[in-house]
This record gives C-alpha cells, structure tokens and sequence, in this order.
C-alpha cells in the first residue's frame, strides 16, 4: 500500500485564530483549546518542526502509544515524540535520581498508579535548579494528562509548555479541566487561545458531524472548514447475508485508494470481530492483485504494529478512535449501537467523535432489518446524509 | 477613509469627484518605475502562494487589514515613501502582525489607473499621465507576483519571522523572493491625508477562474513530457493564441486555448447528439467537460455549496437533457459506475478505464479515485493514454487552482512567474479593466520540447540527456570503452569485474538512446532541481521569478 505522511497545510487552510495560536512565542506557556478537527495536533505538530528545525530541545507528548505511533510515523520518525508516562518516569528519575512512587495495584490487572503526593514531595526536595526549565514541551491532548502531572513539572522546573486540549473529549478519570491547565501554566482566560474553525474535515463531513452536535456551553460549535471538496457522506444499507459483499467492496476501495487509511469503527467487539473476519477472507482480492493490504485491529491488550505510515484497514470499537485521524471514516452496523431514548445525545456525542476522525469520505453502514432506533438521530437530508442499497454483487 | 461605492459593473472604471484628468501635465519619462505596498507579513505570503496582489475579497476569510483594504480591488503603491499611517494599519489588527514592504515593478503596466496628486485623486492613464509628483499611483487588482522586486521588514528579526513562517506552509515560496530588512524604509511620512479622502469606486475581481487557469498550466506542465501532443497542449494552455493544429484537431483539447484565455467556450455548442453519432458524441463530451471543469474552479473557490464530486455528479445530470434514450442510458451507467467509485461499487479503476475508453470517461474516473495532483501524478497504468492524462491533468489542475498546489509541483524553473503573469492578465481582461501587464513572460518550456528542438542532439542536448538518465538511473545509457589490442588482466572480485591494462585512459564513449530516453521522460518525475540544472546545460535557464 502506499506512503502516507503528514503533510504542510496550505496557507489557505489555517484561519485567523489558528494563526494567532501558530505565532505565539516559542517559549513560556501556552493553552490552545478546541473541538475534534480544529487543528490543535496540527498546530502543535507545525510548532515540533520549527523547534526541530531551530535544533532547540523538545519533547511532544501524548496520551497514548497509538497516537505517540501515529504522529511518529506520519513525521518519518523526526519528532522527538513520546507518551507521557514513558517520557515522565525517565525524567523524573534522571531529575530526582528516583522512580516515580506509585500506589498499591487496585485493579485485577496489577496496574499500580502513580503516587501523586509522593511524588511532588520527592520534587520539592530534589535540586532540579538548571536542566529541565530550558526544555520546550508540547502536550497534545492535554486534557488526558492528570493535573498533578503539570503540578510536579513545574514543580521540577519545566518553564515551557504548548498544551493543545480539548476539555469535553476526556478519556480518563484523572483527566485536568481547563482551568486546571490555565491555573498550573499562570494563564488568565483571556490568555487561552479557542479554536473554532474546523480543519481536518471536508464541509460535506463537517455538516453531518453537526448533526449530532449537542448543545454544550463548555464546547462551542466548530466553524465550518474550509475545504470544500469530497463528497456527502453516505449511509449504505446492507441485508445481513451480504456483510460477504460488503467487505469484498472495502477491500476494493482499499486497493482503489492504496495511500489511504480506512478507520472501521465499530459499535461493539462483536461487531469488530464479525468485520475482522470478513475483511480477513475478502482479502485474497488484494493479493490477487500482488498488493498487500494492511488489515488490523486491536482490542483489549491486543496492540498490534499499526502502520499510520501506509494505506490499509484498521478495525476499532467506538471507544478506542479518539485522538486518532483517519482519510476515511466507516461507522459500522450504526444500528447495533445502543441508543437510550431517555439520553439520545449520548449516542450523538459518540458519533460526533466517529465522525469527525474522517478526513476525506464517511460511511454509515446499516443492517436492514435492524434496530430502527438509531434513526432517531440520523439526519433525512440527502444533503447531508445520502441514502444507498448495496444492489450489486461485488466479485 | 476612502469613501467605498460598489461599481455598477465588474470592471467598470468610472470614477467620482474629486477627479480630475491629467492628461495635460504628464509624460510617460515621469511614471514611477516601481511602487512600495504597504502591508503585513501573513497577507504577503497568501499573496505569494495565490501568485498574484488580490484585492481583500481575493484573500478569502482571511485578509488583515493592510492598505488594500483602502480602496477595495486598487492596490496603492506609495511612488516614493510610504505613508506612516499605512505602515501601522497594515499590522494593527493582530499583534503577531509584522510590517513589510513589497516593491512592486510597475514598468510594464499600462492603462486606467488612479493617482494621488496634491491630495486629490485623479483618473489619469498610466505611464503616460503619470506625474513625478503623484504620491500613490491605485492599480486595479489583481497584479502578479513575479513583479514584486524585493520584500522589505523593518529589522532582520522580522524577516526571519516571516522566512521561518512560510516554512509552516506547504505552498508560499517565499524563498523565490529577495529579501531585505531596511528600517529607514518604513520611517515614511507622518501623512495625514491617509487614507485619502476620495470616493472610489470599489472592484471584485473574481480569481476563481484564473486561479483554475493558473492550476491548468501547472498540471499540464507536470504531465508534458508524455508525447508531442502533451507538448502542444501545454502550450496551447499558457499560449493559447498560439495553439497548435494538434490541439485543434483533439475532441477535449480543441476548447483548451479558449479557456485558457476567457474561461469559457466562446459559442455554447447545443450539438446533442440526436442520433449518437460519433462525432456528435464527442462534441457532447467536450461540452460537457469544460463545463465540468468550470463546475471544479467555482468548487474550489468556496462558490459552490456542494464538494467538487458531488458538483460534477450534478453537472453530468444536468448534461443528460435533450439526449436521446441510448446515449442517455449510456452515460446514465458511467454516471453509475463513477458513484460507485466514490463508494462500493464493483468497479475497479483498471474495469473502468478498459469499459470507458475515452479521455473524457477516464479522466472522471481519476477525479474520483485520487485526491490532489500529487497522487494524480504518482499514479501509473499502462492502459492511459497521453490523451487520458492531459484531460486528467487538466481537471485536477482546475480543482485545486493554482494555490492549491504545493511548492514541489510549482518549483520548475520559470513556471511560477509564467503562470503568475498570465493568470492576473487573464483576471484583467475577463474584467475588462483596460490595464496592460505588457509582454507575456515567456513560458517554460518542458524538457521533451527542449530535447526535441533540433532534429539531431548537439553535444549539449546529448550530456545534458546523460546527465538526466543518469541522475534518474534510467537503463537508455550505454557506455563503451575502447580497449586497444593487448593483454588485461580480468579480476574478479565480490564487488565487480576489474580489469587492469598498461597505459592511461581508454576513450570512453556514453551513448543515450533517444527512444529509450524520451520513454523514461514521459513516465518519470523530474525535480526542479534536476530541471534547472539540464535548462542550464541546454542554455534556456528560466529565473524562476
């Protein structure tokens, strides 16, 4: 399948206010806050250039390895990226000569958190003076981290930081909110730079992303993107007996469109598995054609080597999308998410999030015959939302 | 502030009072041979990434306000020192705003502008009623890029500011551009009389259009080493007064120098094929492509509310009328099979090309199966044709425009300024503003027409050909040394064969079959860099602005 990789925007793709967030200052602290797709990880990645470019030390920090991966891989391996926990204990113990304390294991999988309040006590007393304060740290997904984590850099001395967050897509229970973040870096609200324009999505993605928008005073809107190409996203109805077809016709677009990403994202690790399997036995038509399709999925501890770098498939419950980019978005079996009358914007924030993963083409794909619930939320406008059968068979 | 009043008509240059006419006071030997625009960094470099000086409404959502904003669609030119008011509006609307300087040449501009002289503004026809003692010579919008002289900031800090922020785009070329930083410059006059209080008339000059122009000449540049009608056609679309018959012959192509000059077909040709014959077909066809093509530049422009698939889906429903029940069905089933492309259908690209063999269907299919020009480019299959391929280039050149494409697909030797010159002169006369940008700058030539200029190579064509095979490790060289009568000893080694013989260099003959070398031309890439360097041994080196 072919390269991919992260590519410079065109000057007439970043808007004003994500131009005043492009320009701040290379040191001193930074707040950048904005929906899915307004371009914080694209701001902080142009911002991991220029220092690398400056040979000035940074280290760009994210949540989780696939991200670390992803970001990695789209850069040719010249960010000097990590995920927090792994760049946090070897600075810590390089600053305090100590590893970080950590609690007792709580959990049946003997994962043990850190110790919080022993590890700012072991920073307070640690001559840190010099070092560390000259290093420039940029977080994406910032809300992810936990408050303390801000507490003890500064704590060490860190001086430093671009902080790109998004307080209403938090994934963890000891996630900092906004004001956390603004308090542990100095900064006043006024400070903080919002992004509202959309910048990862084409108009006709961004449109249907809006449809299941929910009223949020905490996150605004985004504004609609400026591309304005690609098409309206299409929900495709399937009879069940045909998930075969459907899958051989996945495949095809794969190979069709080999530097491209395909997220499928599934509502549940049934579903995941069924399209695993399908995508697995479907996936002869590739090779038949001397082209090696990447097909992957991960669930639970299952982590496989993905490659963000190249075209291919990668299958993913709901759950585990955030953060991640792909060119093609395909919501699977959209009838088999649970949909709860009494709290419909539950499910809509869910497929806000699926939606705006896509940077070029959506699919919503639906099991005829299923749960008519999920109707509810889907928008009627052909505009918006293109309604198809798959008819023919696809050999 | 300058009173603003729409024009009654795009391109209209009736002006208001206070006016007067300065026929009688000046000669041409007075016009300034140059002129300072005020403004701020971040609009000049979407200045140099469009290839022309918009007027704000060129700039999308995102103009600063600078002193193009005075008069909107006049870009002011300070004559000799700029004003000091001008200086800090052009930064006042954001604090990362940095001042700058363009210096814009102006020795080949001609016809209705405006001046400032002694605080009035006059309509006077430039150079000849230009006065040395105008202070602000207002051309209409746009003006190409490739006139700008030199870029000025206040302080070397600034200018590495904005060298280091071009480098976050993929499409400004800032580079291409002398730079300077020179405080003096900005120390101007503390006018009051700015803005100046004249009612001007506003202008919009649509850049849609020329912008598709622009994407056109590049795309076709990109692919014209294909064949000799790819040669022709790449000319015909930075000349088109000047097409070839080959071009006129071709079903698509025949409507490209039309385009290229108005942006759009000069008759509409209602030639439905009542009866499907071939002929009638293909006029259909050409219609309905250049329409398509004019639906992708208004996509791309932001006029369109719908994305450029969708838009060009419509335009093929649109171009089903009138047609008979047969043909109708038959391009009712592309229409299909395109949608399936965009979604699951069947089709694959090589079942599409081989079912829809015409450069009109295939071209399409492209459209859907890749994104930008880049892929477009690395794509490769041996069923296209040169004909295929320039359709193709011309629709994706149209559906990015010319700020669409990114640095790697713009930095041949000699393309920029040539595309930015014709697309403000296009924008010029489709308005019909009466402003003359003189002479054409002479197009880049592609490297099949540089190696097919004499009919036999000249020890230059053959080394620089050598040079290109070998940097490119194309296998049409053949290399043969002339070994006299003797004993040599033949080695060997893991490496290689070494043979060793007395005496001192053998001659060496490299030989570059030119079949082999044009088919390795037609289907390979060449960077900017590699085509410098071969214009350079060809001695038709191009600035590249």
């Amino acid at each position: 399948m072919a390269a991919r990789t992260f590519k410079l925007p065109g000057i007439q793709d970043l808007s004003k206010e994500q131009e005043r967030a492009r320009a701040l200052p290379l040191t001193g602290q930074h707040l950048i806050i904005g929906g899915p797709g307004t371009g914080k990880s694209v701001l902080a990645l142009l911002r991991a250039k220029r220092l690398a470019d400056l040979k000035r030390g940074y280290r760009f920090l994210v949540y989780n390895h696939l991200l670390h991966r992803s970001n990695n891989q789209l850069f040719r391996g010249a960010l000097a990226s990590e995920t927090w926990h792994s760049w946090f204990n070897e600075t810590f113990r390089s600053i305090t000569g100590h590893r970080p304390p950590r609690l007792a294991a709580q959990q049946a999988n003997d994962y043990r958190p850190y110790d919080w309040n022993r590890i700012k006590e072991n920073a307070e007393t640690c001559d840190c003076a010099g070092g560390p304060s000259r290093l420039l740290l940029l977080i994406d997904e910032g809300q992810d981290m936990p408050p303390e984590f801000y507490d003890t850099l500064v704590i060490l001395g860190f001086e430093h930081f671009f902080v790109a967050a998004d307080q209403n897509q938090q994934i963890t229970e000891s996630c900092s909110s906004r004001q956390q973040i603004e308090g542990v870096l100095g900064l006043e609200t006024a400070e903080v730079v919002e992004l509202r324009q959309n910048y990862r999505n084409t108009l006709p993605i961004w449109k249907l992303a809006m449809e299941f928008y929910t009223e949020d005073p905490a996150s605004p809107p985004s504004e609609a993107p400026n591309r304005r190409e690609g098409s309206v996203p299409m929900l495709l109805t399937y009879a069940p007996e045909r998930i075969a077809d459907l899958a051989r016709g996945l495949v095809r677009r794969a190979y069709n469109r080999p530097s491209r990403l395909i997220g499928v994202i599934t509502p549940n690790n049934k579903v995941r598995q069924r399209y695993m399997d399908e995508l697995q036995a479907a996936k002869h038509l590739t090779r038949e054609q001397g082209e090696d399709l990447q097909l992957e999925t991960f669930y639970g501890l299952h982590r496989p080597e993905v490659r963000f770098d190249r075209g291919g498939i990668l299958v993913i419950n709901a759950q585990a999308c955030k953060g991640l980019e792909f060119d093609e978005v395909v919501c699977a079996d959209v009838d088999e998410h649970f949909v709860n009358p009494e709290d419909l914007n539950a499910v809509k924030k869910r497929f806000y999030v699926m939606v705006a993963r896509a940077r070029e083409d959506v699919f919503l794909f639906r099991r005829e015959g299923g749960n008519k619930a999920i109707n509810q939320i889907l928008p009627k406008s052909q505009s918006v939302l293109k309604r198809a059968r798959l008819r023919r068979e696809v050999s | 502030m300058a009173t603003r009043r729409k024009s009654s008509s795009q391109g209209s240059t009736t002006q208001q009072l206070p006016l007067t006419t300065g026929a009688d006071v000046a000669s041409s030997s007075d016009a300034p041979k140059e002129g300072l625009l005020a403004t701020n960094h971040l609009n000049l470099l979407f200045m140099l990434s469009l290839g022309m000086v918009p007027a704000p409404s060129g700039f999308g959502k995102k103009y600063y306000r600078d002193s193009l904003g005075i008069c909107p669609g006049w870009v002011p030119l300070f004559v000799r020192k700029v004003f000091g008011p001008a200086v800090e509006m052009a930064q006042e609307e954001a604090s990362h705003l940095r001042s700058c300087l363009a210096r814009i040449r102006l020795t080949d501009l001609s016809g209705p502008v405006m001046a400032l002289r002694d605080g009035k503004a006059i309509r006077i026809n430039f150079p000849d009623e230009a006065s040395g003692s105008d202070e602000v010579i207002l051309v209409p919008a746009p003006l190409p890029t490739h006139w700008i002289e030199e870029i000025i900031f206040p302080s070397r800090e600034d200018k590495a500011a904005c060298e280091a922020d071009a480098r976050d785009y993929s499409n400004v070329p800032l580079e291409d551009f002398k730079r300077a930083a020179r405080k003096r410059e900005f120390t101007g006059t503390k006018r009051s009389s700015w803005p100046p209080q004249a009612d001007i008339a506003e202008r919009d000059a649509d850049l849609a259009v020329p912008l598709a122009a622009g994407g056109i000449m590049a795309m076709l540049y990109q692919v014209a080493n294909r064949g000799d009608l790819a040669v022709n056609a790449c000319a015909a679309a930075f000349d088109p007064g000047s097409a070839s018959e080959m071009v006129a012959r071709d079903s698509l192509l025949a409507r490209l120098p039309e385009w290229q000059r108005s942006g759009g077909p000069s008759v509409n040709e209602n030639s439905i094929p009542a009866a499907p014959d071939t002929a009638e077909v293909r006029t259909w066809q050409r219609q309905l492509f250049w329409d398509i093509v004019g639906r992708l530049a208004e996509a791309n422009s932001g006029h369109e509310s719908i994305g450029s698939k969708d838009a060009v889906l419509e335009q093929i429903g649109e171009g089903l009328e009138g047609l008979n029940d047969k043909v109708k069905q038959k391009v009712l089933d592309f229409k299909g099979d395109l949608e399936g492309l965009a979604g699951f259908g069947a089709i694959g690209p090589r079942e599409m090309f081989e079912k829809y063999p015409t450069p009109f269907s295939r071209s399409l299919a492209l459209l859907f199966l890749r994104q930008d020009c880049d892929e477009l480019l690395a794509f490769e299959d041996d069923i296209l044709t040169e004909g295929d391929w320039l359709a193709a280039a011309i629709l994706f050149g149209a559906r990015s425009g010319w700020q669409g494409l990114p640095l790697g697909l713009r930095d041949m030797p000699g393309l920029t300024p040539a595309v930015s010159h014709r697309m403000a002169a296009m924008a010029h006369r489709t308005a019909e503003t009466g402003i003359s940008l003189g002479p054409s700058v002479e197009r880049c030539r592609p490297l099949r027409e540089l190696f097919q200029m004499e009919a036999e190579w000249t020890p230059r064509h053959r080394d620089a050909a050598t040079e290109v095979a070998r940097k490119r490790s194309w296998d049409c060289v053949r290399t043969e040394i002339v070994l006299p009568t003797g004993q040599y000893d033949l080695i060997v080694e893991r490496k290689g064969i070494r043979i060793v013989m007395p005496g001192q260099d053998p001659p060496v003959v490299t030989k570059v079959d030119r079949e082999g070398f044009f088919k390795h031309l037609a289907r390979d890439r060449t960077s900017g860099e590699l085509e410098s360097t071969v214009r350079r041994r060809l001695g038709s080196g191009t600035k590249n602005s």
